[in-house]
């Protein structure tokens, strides 16, 4: 089997970058990993690509949760240091988005694992039988459980925006 | 008549209907039924909103790494040796990108790099500094010696590419017009594009131009206080080569191992790690033992002029690894400060 890694890079890499991002919560750490995925198809060069790819991102993603605590005291560190180099407008606009990617960060939370996997797969552009693939789920069961999983998000997300609303 | 399922409206919206038969039920139905009408209104609203909420959240791609990189990191192989580093066990260890990208794109191992890079140099490059980066790869991919593809497969039964042996002949080079950055005042620059630009300009130059190491002064100050910060803030003494620019500092991901890059002036550059311990005087954990053989690797690459030298001072392992010869790495270790 032939495989067009170099288009299959330009077209998953913004994908996949996404799909990490949503779990790792660190832009920069994010498309480390994303590249990181390539490198490791390219090794291995796996029959099926995209589903490949987004296993390989989904185990990447969890063994960086593991190191989650540790790393952010220092991923802190770093944040400081590119901060003062940054003009005070930019750092208001970056606050405000930081503010929003937490409150996105803290309803997906409220998930349970399986709908969330299901909404950040689709949100990748994945298909439902390439997210069949990668969950287990039966092909028919997809579009129930992603639309659980949207219905969830947007309802905890507006949950969250009200309390904090009603405490501000 | 059935009311349409959550999941077929929702497969509907997503497009993800294919059979014929269905489609014309289901909208059979939604042209007679306001109620599933309304529903279908609702899930559509969801459905968008949900789309927002994580475009909100994510992250912009910017450029990834041009292809070409990835190609040089993937046959350049972080393969863990067995034995001394997982200490029995038989450990697969990974080195993140950020220094798979320094570390092992040095040993430059060979393949048919060229093949695929060609017409792809701007490939995944919105920002500058990827063409010329792609550039810079090319150029010691293709002055390479042959290589050996990695193994790190997390399913079984997957094959691995065959490597190509051979080196292709070097692509030619137009000096990168990047000054800036390079000459920044800056001491430490952390993950941004100046220091890429930088790292850019120092891969650019061929290591066959080292000849005569000299070392090139920056103002003391200039440096000194952002130094003194990263020891405060790491809460170890932080070490560095006195009298030269960093092109950049990073800790490692999992905070065992703290990195810095020098641009020598003839060219090139050199990478001191430093290994930070979890309390003072324990053994070094697994992880920097893996990130320090990350930079023995480059051992490997000593036909194309890599050296490594390895010091400790106070207690503290330090790696330096370059393209230098090994008396100008010791020339160099004798720089070493600490703040």
């Amino acid at each position: 089997v032939s495989i067009d890694w170099a288009r299959l890079y330009e077209e998953l890499y913004p994908k996949l970058v996404r799909y990490l991002h949503h779990k790792v919560w660190d832009a920069e750490r994010a498309r480390e990993l994303a590249q990181e995925v390539f490198v490791r198809a390219l090794r291995s060069n796996p029959d099926d690509p995209r589903a490949w790819l987004f296993t390989v991102a989904a185990n990447l993603a969890r063994d960086e949760a593991r190191m989650v605590i540790r790393r952010r005291r220092h991923l802190a560190l770093l944040r400081v240091e590119a901060e003062s180099a940054q003009p005070p407008e930019d750092a208001a606009a970056a606050l405000e988005a930081e503010a929003r990617q937490e409150a996105v960060r803290r309803a997906l939370e409220c998930l349970t694992e399986r709908d969330r996997d299901v909404l950040l797969l689709w949100d990748a552009g994945l298909s439902y039988a390439q997210i069949a693939e990668r969950t287990g789920l039966a092909a028919g069961a997809v579009g129930t459980t992603l639309g659980r999983a949207r219905r969830r998000l947007v309802e905890a997300h507006t949950g969250l925006e009200e309390s904090h609303a009603a405490r501000g | 008549m059935r009311h349409v399922a959550d999941g077929l409206l929702n497969a509907w919206l997503d497009g993800e209907l294919n059979d014929a038969g269905e489609i014309a039920v289901l909208e059979g139905h939604l042209a007679n039924c306001a109620s599933c009408r309304a529903r279908l209104e609702a899930e559509r609203q969801v459905r968008q909103r949900a789309g927002e909420l994580l475009s909100v959240s994510s992250a912009a791609p910017l450029a990834g790494a041009p292809f070409s990189e990835l190609v040089a990191r993937a046959r350049a192989g972080a393969e863990p040796r067995t034995g001394p580093v997982g200490g029995g066990r038989g450990g697969r260890w990974w080195v993140p990108a950020s220094w798979a990208a320094s570390v092992l794109l040095a040993l430059a191992l060979g393949w048919n790099a060229r093949d695929l890079l060609e017409g792809r140099d701007t490939a995944a490059g919105n920002g500058q500094a990827a063409p010329r980066r792609a550039v810079a790869v090319a150029d010691e991919v293709a002055t390479a010696a042959a290589g050996e593809s990695g193994d790190d497969r997390p399913g079984a039964g997957v094959q691995a590419p065959s490597p190509s042996a051979g080196a292709a002949p070097p692509v030619p080079l137009a000096p990168a017009p990047v000054q800036a950055a390079a000459s920044s005042p800056e001491g430490v620059v952390v993950a941004g594009a100046a220091a890429r630009q930088a790292e850019a300009v120092a891969r650019s130059r061929p290591a066959e131009a080292v000849a005569e190491v000299t070392f090139q002064a920056v103002p003391a100050e200039a440096v000194a206080p952002t130094w003194a910060q990263l020891a405060e803030r790491i809460g170890v003494p932080v070490y560095r080569l006195e009298g030269m620019q960093a092109l950049s500092v990073e800790v490692a991901g999992d905070s065992t191992v703290l990195r810095s890059v020098y641009a020598l002036p003839a060219g090139g550059r050199v990478e001191l790690l430093q290994e930070i311990p979890r309390r003072p005087g324990l053994a070094p954990s697994l992880p920097a033992e893996a990130r320090m053989e990350a930079a023995a690797a480059m051992d490997a690459g000593k036909a194309a002029g890599a050296h490594v030298l390895r010091v400790e001072r106070d207690g503290v392992r330090l790696t330096l690894a370059g393209e230098l010869s090994p008396d100008e790495l010791a020339r160099l270790a004798e720089r070493l400060r600490s703040d």
